[in-house]
């Protein structure tokens, strides 16, 4: 059976500046919606702090700027208004596949969802607590028809307890006033009263079109909704009314798209490796800084907006911003298939999985690919191309080292990135190696290491030849530290320092 | 208490030797005893029965912060943590490496020069040989000490990890605010936690519960416990890291008579392959090649 839940968000403007603001700034700030012409733009809504200041909708802006001089006072725009309703339609997705746009809300068919959800109840709180995530305050109300449940919801948000349709009032019919007026006139106040008279003389008297809405609601007629369809991108995008310079502060707008993005993605049965922040600014003398964009690369497909939330924290921490932020936009462009970790009967695999990810991913996004790494053997005797650095796995144990032949002769637990010269180079042979300035013993050795004579790196690399002709010895200093160095067999016989038994 | 006056009368009664009896069967730690096991909680053995035998609790203790003072790389550092971490790697546990940041070098600053000019990366072939499992091991290479000290409090809060190998940069603020903050988060997930500092650092208070001081012995590693838990011990460890042979292991220079370079390290075996392959090729003369 269907069943229809409308959620509506009274005072949406007012709303959409609210939620970027973070909760100490949303009680003390006034903010004030205005429309109008331009030389008299009337305040439309206001906030509490407004109009703890003695502001009210209705009077003039100049006026509401008298009362409360640090008044932010923003105006009406359709277009943002729209785009909100939309994200909230694409974060609805993931309760119904069902969602209707609707000019201050969506109507979401829940009959479907209901048992995955785990009752009314649940779901209920399911969808509220979502809302209170993404920053919005709204009307919950459910029905059979999605008129009937769009007119409960509207008596909520007017503040009138009706349970039934029998008892709810005219004006939640959003009728022209000069029907419900006359209705008014005629002694009839509640839906109940109209729905009494008889249906002919009520189609003469008021028009066929107010007949077949009333059928709407009671069902008699068939109501087909236009769904909403989801886009393939991920656009989300909130101006921030005041000036957020702090990082912290900037989370609470960021929160509130990733949890609209999270809605999305799980609607869409999917994850994302990479979501983009654009942080806009204000022109200042005629010049705007160039937008900052924070692109946050995740090794596995993620859409778990908290995780996503430590990720930004961290790389917001790092970033330095020119000017105060005054829009902050959310972009994905691709999305992957979400591979939810599975409950299994024995959790410590999986768990150390999770893990080895979260780690791997907090480390990578902070300090990036070249910082992080893991380290491979590679089959191959010159030294230096024995191993190779590779990015880190997403799964544990993923990166294991193909097998290699033992190497002959002992190898030292740290290497220097290049051989580095030892003095003692002169030209006599048979000459011990200093290091420090001091004598070196030579223990072991010599082990020949001579190879690489197909190796030719291209000019744009250091060494044009990536042969090594070389005798490596295991050799000891004064202070006792064991070093490997090597004597070059090549013309000028120089020893080198390549490695330290640590 | 009844049992606390029975114990003084006791001694005050009987000889000194009666009471030493006596004293042997009473749950009684004794300050010139070991701490006993039951209270280090859980340690790993280090591969060093010489070393396991002054442990408290026979191994290096998990979840508390073991501090390694070493001044000189290349000593055996690194050989004396390498059994352990075999262990853990048999065990498939991961494993962090927080290297020194490249800038400023933590490690051997004053006395080799010429390592500081570019930190010496782990080298995974020996790595591999020591028995370190690569596949389940991190490197994390800050470019800023504070870098370092966040990626080693972080892969501390990771549970399941079996180790952190940080060597702690210089000049993060109080270092013993850092060590205390490093030792609580290791207690989180009973995690083994190494810290490489110089030795320098050898006088100054540190949270750590375990402190030891490496210096070189010949080709052997003398390990000074600067403090452990219970009775202090005053005489270094003698360690033997490296092979036997090693010992008195040298180099007869003379043999290392002067050779002929090479002239081209062209392998025998192409001076027979068809000339059809060596025009393939090229025409170019392989030594021309070889030594440009």
């Amino acid at each position: 059976m269907a069943l229809w839940l409308a959620l509506l968000l009274p005072a949406l403007p007012l709303q959409l500046a609210q939620r970027a603001l973070p909760q100490p700034l949303q009680a003390a700030l006034p903010l004030a919606i205005v429309e109008g012409p331009p030389q008299r733009l009337q305040v439309s809504y206001c906030n509490a702090a407004a109009r703890a200041a003695g502001i009210a909708p209705g009077i003039k802006l100049a006026a509401a700027q008298a009362l409360a001089c640090e008044l932010v006072a923003l105006e009406c725009n359709a277009t943002r208004e729209r785009a909100a309703l939309a994200e909230l339609a694409c974060w609805a997705g993931q309760f119904s596949s069902q969602v209707v746009l609707q000019p201050d809300g969506v109507l979401l068919e829940i009959g479907g969802s209901l048992r995955l959800y785990g009752g009314h109840a649940a779901l209920h709180g399911t969808i509220a607590a979502g809302l209170a995530e993404l920053g919005y305050e709204g009307a919950l109300a459910e029905a059979a028809r999605p008129r009937a449940a769009r007119m409960l919801a509207l008596a909520q948000m007017h503040g009138v307890a009706a349970r039934t349709l029998q008892t709810l009032p005219l004006a939640v019919l959003e009728w022209d006033d000069a029907t419900v007026q006359t209705l008014h006139a005629l002694g009839l106040t509640t839906l109940g009263d109209v729905l009494r008279l008889p249906r002919e003389s009520f189609a003469q008297r008021f028009g066929a079109e107010q007949l077949h809405d009333l059928d709407r609601i009671c069902g008699r007629r068939s109501d087909p909704q236009p769904f909403f369809e989801p886009p393939a991108r991920f656009a989300a995008r909130l101006e921030l009314p005041a000036d957020l310079t702090e990082a912290a502060q900037l989370m609470i707008p960021a929160q509130r798209l990733l949890a609209a993005l999270e809605g999305w993605l799980r609607a869409r049965d999917a994850g994302t490796t990479q979501i983009d922040f654009v942080l806009g600014y204000s022109p200042n003398r005629n010049h705007a800084p160039p937008p900052t964009t924070i692109r946050i690369a995740l090794a596995a497909p993620e859409r778990d907006a908290r995780r996503l939330a430590a990720l930004l924290a961290e790389r917001l921490s790092r970033e330095r911003l020119p000017a105060a932020a005054v829009t902050l936009a959310l972009n994905v462009d691709c999305t992957q298939p979400f591979a939810a970790i599975n409950a299994s009967l024995l959790p410590q695999p999986a768990s150390l999985n999770v893990d080895w990810l979260q780690l791997a991913e907090t480390l990578h996004a902070r300090l990036g690919s070249e910082r992080v790494f893991q380290l491979q053997t590679v089959d191959n005797h010159r030294p230096e191309h024995a191993w190779r650095a590779v990015p880190l796995a997403l799964q544990i144990g993923e990166r294991a080292s193909p097998p290699c032949a033992a190497a002959a002769g002992p190898r030292p637990l740290l290497l220097l990135p290049s051989p580095q010269p030892l003095a003692g180079n002169e030209e006599s042979q048979g000459e011990t190696p200093t290091y420090a300035s001091e004598p070196l013993a030579l223990m072991i050795g010599p082990e020949r290491i001579e190879t690489g004579w197909w190796d030719h790196a291209g000019p744009a690399s250091g060494s044009p030849v990536r042969a090594v002709h070389r005798d490596y010895f295991v050799a000891r200093s004064r202070r006792g530290q064991l070093l490997w160095i090597y004597r070059e067999l090549a013309a000028p016989r120089g020893w080198f320092l390549h490695g330290l038994f640590a | 208490m009844r049992a606390a006056t029975e114990l003084l009368s006791l001694l005050q009664t009987t000889g000194s030797s009666t009471a030493n009896a006596r004293l042997m069967r009473v749950p009684l730690w004794r300050a010139d005893e070991r701490m006993a096991d039951d209270i280090s909680g859980l340690t790993l053995p280090t591969g060093f029965a010489a070393l396991d035998r002054e442990l408290p609790g026979g191994g290096w203790p998990q979840g508390q912060l073991i501090e390694v003072l070493t001044d000189d790389a290349g000593i055996g550092e690194l050989s004396l943590l390498a059994p352990a971490l075999a262990q853990l790697a048999r065990a498939h546990r991961c494993t962090v490496w927080v290297l020194p940041v490249d800038s400023a070098p933590a490690h051997a600053p004053s006395a080799a020069p010429a390592i500081a000019a570019a930190q010496p990366i782990p080298y995974a072939p020996a790595l591999a040989t020591a028995g370190l499992d690569l596949a389940r091991t991190i490197f994390v290479k800050p470019a800023t000490p504070r870098e370092g000290l966040w990626a080693a409090e972080q892969s501390l809060r990771a549970r399941h990890l079996g180790a952190v190998v940080s060597w702690l940069p210089p000049g993060i603020g109080s270092a013993f605010r850092t060590l205390r903050r490093l030792h609580l988060l290791a207690q989180r997930h009973q995690t083994l936690a190494f810290v490489l500092r110089p030795t320098s650092h050898a006088l100054a208070p540190s949270p750590a519960v375990l402190r030891l001081q490496l210096a070189a012995q010949g080709t052997q590693l003398a390990v000074t416990l600067l403090k452990r838990r219970g009775r202090p011990l005053l005489d270094p460890i003698t360690l033997a890291l490296r092979p036997a042979h090693w010992e008195h292991a040298q180099v007869d220079t003379e043999t290392l008579a002067p050779q002929q370079p090479p002239a081209a390290a062209w392998p025998q075996w192409l001076s027979r392959v068809t000339p059809a392959a060596t025009a393939l090729l090229g025409t170019r003369r392989p030594a021309d090649e070889v030594l440009v």
